[in-house]
């Protein structure tokens, strides 16, 4: 008996997602060509194709960033509890950005930070 | 005190990337740094450590179970980086090109490590999540290992694609966890959950996450691919460790959170056991790369191991604990053969084992003891801990389990004597009468695990040790 | 109408059953990527609602790591996907032929 919830329950979902791909089908208008088919840059003119190979520079310096910045996200929690966990919170924090920092060593160390 | 071996492990591969960074020289005391830092691990974890315990406000717990699962994956972990060693040192008669440095290679494999060991510990869906994480994405990283490979990277890629997605099926029914009681905490969870449809779902998605881990047919189809494109030793660290720290989640899950409602899911265990044993044997008979002979055959290994889970009873436990010891060190032996073979001739066919036995009569001896006790023959220890999972089957009123699971390991051995009869009874090749050397630190790990296999098997106590360590801490559960 | 617990509910489910859907039928490698990455938000959305809803901090505090655990997936992921692409200059998942699936 429980379990025919769950079939409910699973059916539904389909329906949810069939029923969402169908409606869009249905109501989205449909205008190809014109200036639909250039890149958007803003509001500006391309110069040239964007289906070119980038430096693969991008993508570590990318990368870089997004691992402090994530670090960023765990710092605000314990900056808000500063006070109530002290001296061996301060330590705590202290370990985890100096790991980041090993990291941030090696990828100095490989070149990563030096652009090309 | 508790957490010293995770700690150890850790700042060994802090240590090792940043000698490896600093000075390029340092390529050849990276790999003992690494097992130096395993053997010290395993010290502060045998001899400092107490068997219970807990840290963190509870977060990070120590019990017996716990224990013996970190020994098993150190145990497995130094056997990996003694195997990597070849490989990375150059050793190979194919050359491989593209393979990173020593140095990413250790502290990655070591990361691993400590994310398994992690999970042994967590008692809490936050610490639970973030250290099977650990665990599973330095996996694809080695798997990917050989950038110039084509077929490692493919692995690779594959791996990331179905392990985020099973991660993300178990994190969507840890929130459902999460959403049925209001905590994250595993003994909470234990005392508030009620019996639920939420509730079933929550661990149907679980154990669809987790089977993707444990190669749970019809969770399986990554395994064969992973294991053939990944280098050798980290194929041999798959097969045993991520299977382990799967059946580590599904511990903590089973047992400790949902172990009122475990009886009444016997069935679907014994059916998820029945179709990945049967299925691993029967895939396994026509393969013919040995890295895809050993997935199959690590898939239907699996299908014996979960049956630890059968019935509400502790004794399942210490079975599946042994059989898990047993599972990875004759799994390595194996491991450890292929790998040196391939390492000498670049060669993963099975019937390119022809008379291997004339060619290195000791190492084609460690592999067909490593096979026999994969099969189960007595008395090897592989007999041995299908008989304590047996039991266990038997005991939960599991008998037509028992009957197929044996027909199972009949089967097995049928494929296992195949790979025994291409190395010892087929003639050699024409121009391969040239012996083969072993280089030492291969040879010591092949005997010593070698060794120790026929040991565990022979003398009854290491499964009387695991067995009254974790018993009575079990029954403290309610088993 | 007054939004409840229910209806975020839904729509994480919802959410999720899309990032299913597209790790499975999808061909794009990097569309695979990023379904996944619905897949997770989803669930973050999930744990956000409930801890909403049970005033419970630690149902926040998951979602952080879950951030962090996607991101350094994907990375991951992203990484392995150069490599090959460097090798086959594809990135449909039809390119996957070496090994069989």
């Amino acid at each position: 008996m429980d379990y025919i919830l769950v079939f409910v329950i699973i059916g539904l979902a389909f329906v949810m997602v069939a029923a969402s791909l169908i409606i869009s089908r249905i109501l989205a208008p449909y205008h190809p060509g014109g200036m639909k088919n250039t890149t958007y840059e803003s509001g500006q003119k391309t110069i040239g194709p964007s289906w070119i190979q980038f430096n693969v520079g991008y993508y570590l310096i990318g990368l870089l960033f997004l691992i402090f910045d994530v670090e960023a996200a765990f710092l605000f929690p314990g900056a808000v509890v500063f006070r109530s966990v002290g001296l061996a919170g301060l330590i705590e924090i202290g370990i985890f950005i100096f790991i980041l920092f090993l990291g941030l060593i090696y990828a100095w160390k490989k070149g990563v930070i030096n652009w090309v | 005190m508790l957490m010293i071996p995770e700690l150890i492990i850790l700042v060994t591969a802090l240590l090792v990337l940043m000698a490896g960074t600093m000075s390029p020289n340092s390529g050849k005391a990276l790999a003992p740094l690494s097992m130096f830092g395993i053997a010290a691990s395993f010290v502060a974890l045998v001899f400092f450590s107490p068997q219970t315990g807990e840290m963190l406000g509870g977060r990070f717990v120590m019990d017996p179970v716990a224990w013996w699962f970190k020994i098993l994956f150190l145990v497995a972990g130094i056997l990996t980086v003694a195997m990597s060693l070849d490989m990375l040192d150059g050793r190979l008669t194919k050359q491989v090109k593209g393979m990173a440095s020593g140095a990413e290679y250790y502290m990655v494999l070591l990361s691993t490590m400590a994310g398994m060991m992690y999970l042994c510990s967590a008692r809490d869906l936050i610490s639970l999540y973030v250290s099977l994480e650990l665990t599973t994405i330095p996996l694809f990283l080695l798997t990917a290992w050989v950038r110039d490979d084509v077929r490692s990277g493919e692995a690779g890629l594959k791996y990331v694609i179905i392990g985020a997605m099973a991660s993300g099926i178990m994190l969507y029914s840890l929130s459902l966890f999460y959403g049925l009681t209001g905590s994250t905490d595993l003994d909470v969870l234990r005392v508030s959950l009620t019996s639920s449809p939420a509730l079933l779902a929550a661990a149907a998605l679980l154990v669809g996450g987790i089977g993707f881990k444990l190669t749970l047919v019809p969770f399986h189809m990554w395994a064969p691919d992973v294991y053939e494109g990944a280098p050798l030793p980290i194929t041999a660290y798959l097969s045993v460790a991520s299977k382990g720290a799967g059946l580590v989640f599904l511990f903590h899950i089973f047992y400790r959170v949902l172990g009122g409602f475990l009886p009444d899911w016997g069935a679907m265990v014994a059916i998820l056991a029945t179709a990945t044993m049967t299925f691993g044997n029967v895939v396994a008979i026509w393969q013919k790369n040995i890295k895809r002979f050993m997935a199959f055959s690590a898939i239907s290994q699996a299908g014996y191991l979960i049956m630890g889970f059968l019935g509400k009873s502790a004794e399942g436990v210490p079975a599946m604990l042994f059989y898990l010891l047993v599972y990875i060190v004759s799994n390595l032996v194996v491991f450890a053969v292929i790998i040196f073979y391939a390492n000498e001739t670049g060669r993963e066919q099975i019937e390119e084992y022809k008379g291997l036995a004339r060619r290195h009569p000791m190492l084609s001896l460690a592999m067909m003891i490593g096979l026999f006790s994969l099969a189960g023959i007595p008395p090897l220890p592989g007999f041995v801990g299908k008989f304590f999972l047996f039991s266990v089957a038997s005991r939960a009123e599991f008998h037509w389990l028992v009957l197929v699971a044996a027909v199972n390991s009949t089967v097995s051995l049928y494929y296992y004597l195949r790979v025994v009869k291409e190395m010892y009874v087929d003639p050699l090749a024409e121009g391969d009468e040239k012996k083969l050397r072993v280089t030492p630190v291969l040879a010591t790990t092949i005997s010593v695990s070698a060794i120790a296999m026929v040991a565990m098997g022979v003398l009854p106590f290491f499964y009387e040790w695991i067995h009254t360590d974790t018993i009575v801490w079990l029954r403290g559960l309610g088993l | 109408m007054q939004i409840e617990l229910a209806h975020y509910l839904l729509l994480s489910a919802v959410l999720f059953g899309i990032g299913v859907m597209g790790v499975l039928t999808r061909k794009n490698l990097i569309v695979i990527m990023m379904s996944i990455e619905l897949m997770l938000n989803a669930v973050n959305l999930t744990f956000i609602a409930l801890a909403r809803y049970s005033a419970n901090i630690e149902g926040q505090v998951i979602v952080f790591f879950v951030l962090c655990i996607a991101a350094a997936e994907i990375a991951v992921g992203l990484a392995i996907l150069i490599a090959i692409w460097r090798h086959r200059g594809m990135m449909s998942i039809d390119s996957l032929k070496q090994l069989k699936w």
